[in-house]
């Protein structure tokens, strides 16, 4: 193992992978554990990595797996305490927060982010890659792990969607 | 070829990836199809407000402490006196290394002196075989053969020992943090 620049790592790397927990994870309390996780994960299997793509395009592949993973890892969880909250009686978990925080967010950008927090990661991560982020169908498709065909139908279905979700609310002054 | 159903031509034309040939079937298609025109014109328009949008800036805390774990866990950077020409310090670890080399040279050379002439039982008379008790001529080389087996097995362990001298020597000064991850 050779001697890494891991501040230089960390600060190239940062908004990336920050943005990428964003679009993926929906527990925000979650996210701080899991960007920590994700540089740590990235470190680790630097001695793989072949150069074959860009270092962000490989840095975002595993921040994307280590999103899935923490997502797996949280509904195992959620189905165990869903049981015990039904054997206990107790409400489920309520969106009252979610309902708060949409009240509170009140300019056009902001429910655009909204609306991007609802649409299913799978279709809003290719859309915010390539719209945001500037990558490539082949990039994403080397992030998500994905067919070029997927790629393409998934970004095509995530701006579809999120469009329906802008135009059906009233966001038209954040379009025109 | 129905445009009105292919989104993948949509999504093309959309970010620009369509041949000038393609482009002009498809905005020829446009200019006749209003469903086409309101779809491709709100879906510019949502790609337009993702670019736009304000990158999400990451908590200092959080790259603060994503560098201290990261600098915990990896490898020391190669020390700067391990590429210079050796500062005074690492004269005096050199000295030392050759004197420490020299004199386990020397007590091997003196053991090897002492097995093979015999003279172990002059020096030391209380080891010779007559002073063991050993009177039988096949147990006395057997002693010798012994010391010959002692005396190749640290012949082995010489480098190693140095090696690990010469280590802990440098360690005291810090110097040899990192060294086995050097290229």
């Amino acid at each position: 193992m050779e001697s890494v620049d891991t501040d230089r790592l960390v600060e190239d790397h940062k908004n990336l992978v920050y943005h990428l927990i964003h679009r993926t994870v929906r527990d925000r309390t979650a996210h701080e554990e899991i960007f920590q996780e994700v540089f740590l994960n990235v470190l680790e299997s630097l001695p793989r990595f072949e150069g074959r793509s860009k270092l962000s395009t490989w840095v975002a592949s595993i921040a994307v797996h280590t999103c899935y993973k923490f997502i797996q890892r949280a509904k195992k969880q959620e189905r165990f305490e869903a049981f015990g909250d039904w054997l206990e009686g107790r409400p489920e978990p309520g969106v009252l927060s979610d309902l708060q925080e949409n009240l509170e967010r009140s300019d056009a950008r902001r429910r655009l982010e909204l609306h991007l927090g609802e649409v299913a990661p799978k279709y809003a991560l290719p859309v915010t890659l390539y719209f945001f982020e500037g990558m490539s169908y082949q990039e994403i498709a080397e992030i998500l792990q994905i067919p070029l065909g997927t790629v393409k139908s998934h970004l095509f279905r995530g701006l579809r969607e999120l469009r329906k979700r802008v135009e059906g609310g009233e966001d038209e002054p954040l379009l025109g | 070829m129905n445009l009105c159903l292919d989104d993948a031509l949509k999504l093309d034309y959309l970010n620009g990836l369509l041949s000038e040939d393609e482009r002009a079937r498809f905005e020829a298609h446009l200019a006749a199809c209003q469903g086409c025109r309101r779809e491709i014109d709100g879906l510019r328009r949502t790609a337009a407000a993702v670019a736009g949008l304000t990158p999400l800036s990451v908590p200092a805390d959080w790259t603060a402490a994503a560098k201290d774990r990261l600098r915990a866990m990896s490898p020391s950077p190669v020390p700067a006196t391990l590429s210079n020409p050796a500062p005074a310090g690492r004269r005096t670890n050199a000295l030392l290394y050759a004197l420490i080399t020299a004199a386990v040279a020397a007590g091997l050379a003196l053991l090897f002196s002492l097995v093979m002439g015999g003279t172990v039982h002059r020096w030391l008379p209380g080891l010779s075989p007559a002073a063991l008790g050993i009177t039988d001529p096949r147990a006395s080389r057997m002693v010798d053969l012994m010391a010959w087996i002692l005396l190749l097995h640290t012949l082995f362990l010489v480098p190693s020992i140095i090696d690990n001298i010469y280590r802990l020597m440098r360690s005291g000064s810090g110097a040899v943090r990192g060294l086995k991850y050097h290229r």
